[in-house]
């Protein structure tokens, strides 16, 4: 017993020696980072923990002191509060924009083109079923849809078949059930060879300001990370999975 | 205060526990004095949503009956709506997700009836459905009232299952446990606030009324 | 007139036999587990039986033959039970009300009839916890005869009070009896009740039923052995018969008794016999009886016991390996001949009230 209780504890130290940084992001980058925190791995050894939740929920989550040193964002207003709040360390920094895409699985019979004309189209026809969207009150690809549905017009007369997701990546989910025929998802989801197989997609007018900023209190190792999104490597990886970045500044 | 989410909640409280009267009832009954091969089967699969996250029900209830299936093609020629994003949807889903608060209430107090009290209603002619009506039910009445203001509660603090197939449509799925949510998310803690009191309340007045309500006539069934 | 006859083999072996004349009282006697409320449940419908018969009033309740199996609700049973199951929730009027065959639903008065024929007449508004246990038993009453049943069953409704309260209800079924003209079960493990209410007696052990006759035959004349340790015959042992010219002499243990001429028993044939310990005389010192020098026995007296002014003195025959036979007397012999322990005194066995069972 006493030998498991020591080998348990000598674990526990070991884990402690590594760095080991944690980081806070919104689920729009669930496919990107990964690839981001590997190639972070290799170059320097330091390892990132990563929490992907909407932005929302992990804003609460730092203000009540949750351990995360980098938070990473799609919607500036969070990132502004944490700011206000005192919470954070140094500036935030863009390091891309995501892209707004419209998908629409396999079952679904729709043509989709870039000014919703498809969907004023299936509405006056009476053969839409339902549109997701994220929820636009609190999920940046939901603010993003809003703007693009009120930009064309569509807003008012899309409320009887509109469905919230709680955040993008729901509103992914929420696209593979038969009763939905379109939703407003993040471009980078829908590369992704397994989304891309299963449905058909069309890229939208539409730049999501991509933030980075660290916590108070954040290592040196953290610092680095958020260094090294804005590196060349960082960048080429960031493209490859959907995302604009300005190579300048 | 989203008042349209209140009713909402309220609608699908109170349609899932008058739902799960006959339903909890039929089943506690069935559990209560049969004994047949399967019988603890039966009792464990009720009491699956007790210990099942909300997720699984709300990711099975959302993949596994998609319109696509047979049962949910058949419930949307049923209730002309999808089972995922709709109210009846909602209200499906809550029978199954409150069934456990329904039926154990029932089962137990069923079954606190001594087998001699039914079968001398038997012996004395009544059928046995009059024995129900007449015998077992009133006796039952304690646990029968327990699992509709359960189920009742139970129901309007939903939340896991709302989130995976509501849609948050509003005026349809859109509950109140789920625009609680969405101002915490949102930053509008004031309207949290006097939202999630309203349910604490509700939850509060309920389960006391249930306390009360034993107490008092419990006495009898102990002959 | 009741007729049963039931077999099976689970879930408890049965093999019953036994009827029952209208106005008549069953006594059905028995060990726990020996089948009794079982064979109750049988002929109220509340159980199956693999196979058998059971009719009443020339009703066919259950045939296996033809597959007949009324359900309770469709037999016209009376039944109380052991703890009297009265509906906690309903009045006592409601209780018998309730019973009540469609026609005498709408008659005023049936019930109050029925509460004053159980002298309960007052008590109409109470309910079954406001009640005392002889109460409580005589609802139960009450709602059994509500249903102007063909058959009354009884299980074990005695049991739950105290003895007082007990004797009460004895008399008040016997008066009530009088009036009833159906037949009566009623199921006791307790002799000295079903001695005092029956009128007739049933032994079933392990689920077969011994032998029916009156109590008297039943605790006097025992069939067999078997009944007779299930009625506590006292005084049960084992022997031979040897006949000697035209008389017989049972051999037991070294003693010789003679029995006289008997036509029960036959040469060297291997029997156990009872004698009823009032049948055992002693040997007063102080006023010899007659019959002194029938089958004289020798032995010490090794303890003494008396209850309600009868003395059951048991000896230790000194000729017979220390065997122990009981012998009651009255409580004034007892003390006029100073009985005490360790005294060796010597008594008779009574020929003629020697009881031989055939194995």
């Amino acid at each position: 017993m006493r030998f498991v209780l020591s080998l348990l504890l000598g674990c526990f130290f070991i884990q402690l020696h590594a760095e080991e940084i944690n980081v806070a992001a919104a689920s729009n980058l669930r496919y990107v980072l990964p690839v981001l925190a590997e190639e972070f791995e290799q170059t320097t050894g330091d390892h990132l923990a990563l929490s992907f939740a909407a932005s929302g929920t992990l804003t609460t989550q730092i203000l009540h002191d949750a351990p995360f040193e980098v938070f990473l964002s799609a919607n500036p207003d969070y990132v502004s509060r944490l700011i206000e709040a005192g919470r954070t360390d140094g500036d935030l920094i863009e390091f891309a924009y995501a892209q707004l895409a419209l998908y629409a699985a396999k079952h679904s019979t729709l043509k989709l083109d870039p000014d919703l004309a498809f969907v004023t189209k299936s509405i006056d026809t009476g053969r839409l079923n339902k549109v997701v969207i994220a929820n636009p009150k609190h999920a940046p690809y939901g603010q993003a849809a809003k703007m693009v549905l009120k930009k064309t017009g569509l807003w008012q007369s899309i409320q009887p078949y509109l469905l919230i997701a709680e955040n993008a990546s729901q509103a992914v989910q929420f696209t593979m059930s038969s009763a939905v025929d379109v939703g407003f998802v993040p471009y980078a989801h829908v590369i992704q060879p397994k989304l891309k197989t299963m449905g058909k997609f069309v890229k939208l007018d539409s730049r999501l300001p991509q933030q980075a900023v660290l916590i108070r209190g954040a290592s040196d190792a953290a610092q680095q990370f958020v260094n090294f999104l804005q590196t060349d490597a960082a960048h080429h990886i960031l493209s490859e999975h959907g995302f604009i970045v300005e190579t300048k500044e | 205060m989203d008042w349209q989410a209140f009713e909402v909640s309220i609608k699908l409280a109170l349609l899932t526990s008058i739902s799960l009267l006959p339903i909890g009832l039929g089943l506690a009954y069935l559990l209560a004095n049969s004994k047949f091969f399967g019988r603890e089967v039966l009792e464990a699969a009720i009491t699956l949503p007790l210990v099942l996250p909300p997720t699984v029900l709300g990711y099975f209830l959302l993949v596994g009956l998609d319109s696509s299936s047979f049962f949910g093609a058949w419930f949307v020629s049923l209730t002309g709506h999808s089972l995922a994003f709709s109210f009846s949807g909602l209200w499906f889903a809550s029978i199954i997700y409150s069934l456990p608060f329904a039926v154990q209430p029932m089962l137990r107090s069923l079954e606190s009836i001594k087998p001699e009290i039914r079968e001398a209603a038997w012996c004395s002619g009544l059928s046995k459905w009059r024995t129900f009506f007449k015998i077992e039910l009133p006796l039952a009445w304690p646990g029968i009232v327990t699992a509709m203001v359960l189920s009742f509660s139970h129901t309007l603090g939903e939340f896991g299952v709302v989130l995976m197939i509501g849609g948050n449509i509003a005026g349809e799925t859109r509950t109140l446990s789920i625009a609680i949510y969405d101002s915490v998310l949102a930053f509008e803690s004031a309207q949290a606030t006097s939202m999630s009191l309203i349910l604490l309340g509700i939850a509060l007045v309920s389960v006391t009324i249930v306390f009360i309500f034993n107490r008092s006539r419990s006495r009898l069934v102990q002959l | 007139m009741l007729k049963v006859t039931l077999q099976q083999t689970c879930p408890i072996p049965l093999d019953v036999d036994l009827h029952c004349n209208n106005g008549d009282i069953l006594a059905l006697v028995g060990p726990s587990g020996a089948g009794k409320s079982t064979v109750l449940r049988c002929i109220a419908g509340l159980h199956s039986s693999g196979s058998g018969q059971i009719s009443c009033a020339d009703h066919v309740w259950f045939d296996s033959e033809n597959k007949t199996d009324l359900k309770p609700q469709q037999r016209r049973i009376g039944m109380v039970f052991q703890n009297y199951a009265l509906f906690p929730h309903l009045t006592v009027f409601d209780n018998i009300r309730l019973a009540l065959t469609k026609q005498q639903q709408t008659n005023q008065h049936k019930v109050n009839d029925l509460l004053a024929r159980v002298h309960l007449t007052g008590l109409a508004q109470r309910y079954p916890h406001q009640l005392s246990g002889g109460q409580q038993q005589r609802v139960a009453i009450a709602r059994a005869l509500a249903r102007e049943p063909e058959v009354l069953l009884l299980d074990e409704p005695f049991s739950a009070v105290d003895r007082v309260t007990r004797r009460k209800l004895y008399l008040e079924l016997n008066s009530l009896r009088h009036g009833l003209d159906m037949p009566i079960v009623l199921v006791t493990h307790d002799l000295d009740e079903a001695a005092m209410l029956a009128d007739t007696m049933t032994v079933i052990h392990h689920g077969k039923t011994l032998q029916q006759g009156s109590p008297e035959q039943i605790m006097y004349q025992p069939d067999n052995v078997a009944v007779a340790k299930q009625v506590d015959v006292r005084n049960l042992f084992e022997g031979q018969i040897v006949k000697v010219d035209d008389r017989y002499q049972l051999h037991w243990q070294g003693v010789i008794l003679e029995l006289g001429q008997r036509d029960d028993v036959d040469h060297m044939q291997n029997i156990s016999w009872a004698i009823s310990p009032e049948k055992v005389i002693l040997h007063q010192r102080v006023r010899p009886s007659r019959g002194e020098q029938e089958n004289p026995v020798s032995g010490q007296i090794i303890d003494m016991l008396t209850l309600r002014g009868i003395t059951t003195v048991l000896v230790a025959l000194t000729v017979t390996n220390n065997i122990v036979i009981q012998m009651d007397v009255s409580k004034h012999v007892a003390e006029r001949n100073s009985l005490e322990k360790g005294q060796d005194i010597t008594m008779s066995i009574i020929a003629s009230a020697i009881h031989i069972m055939k194995e």
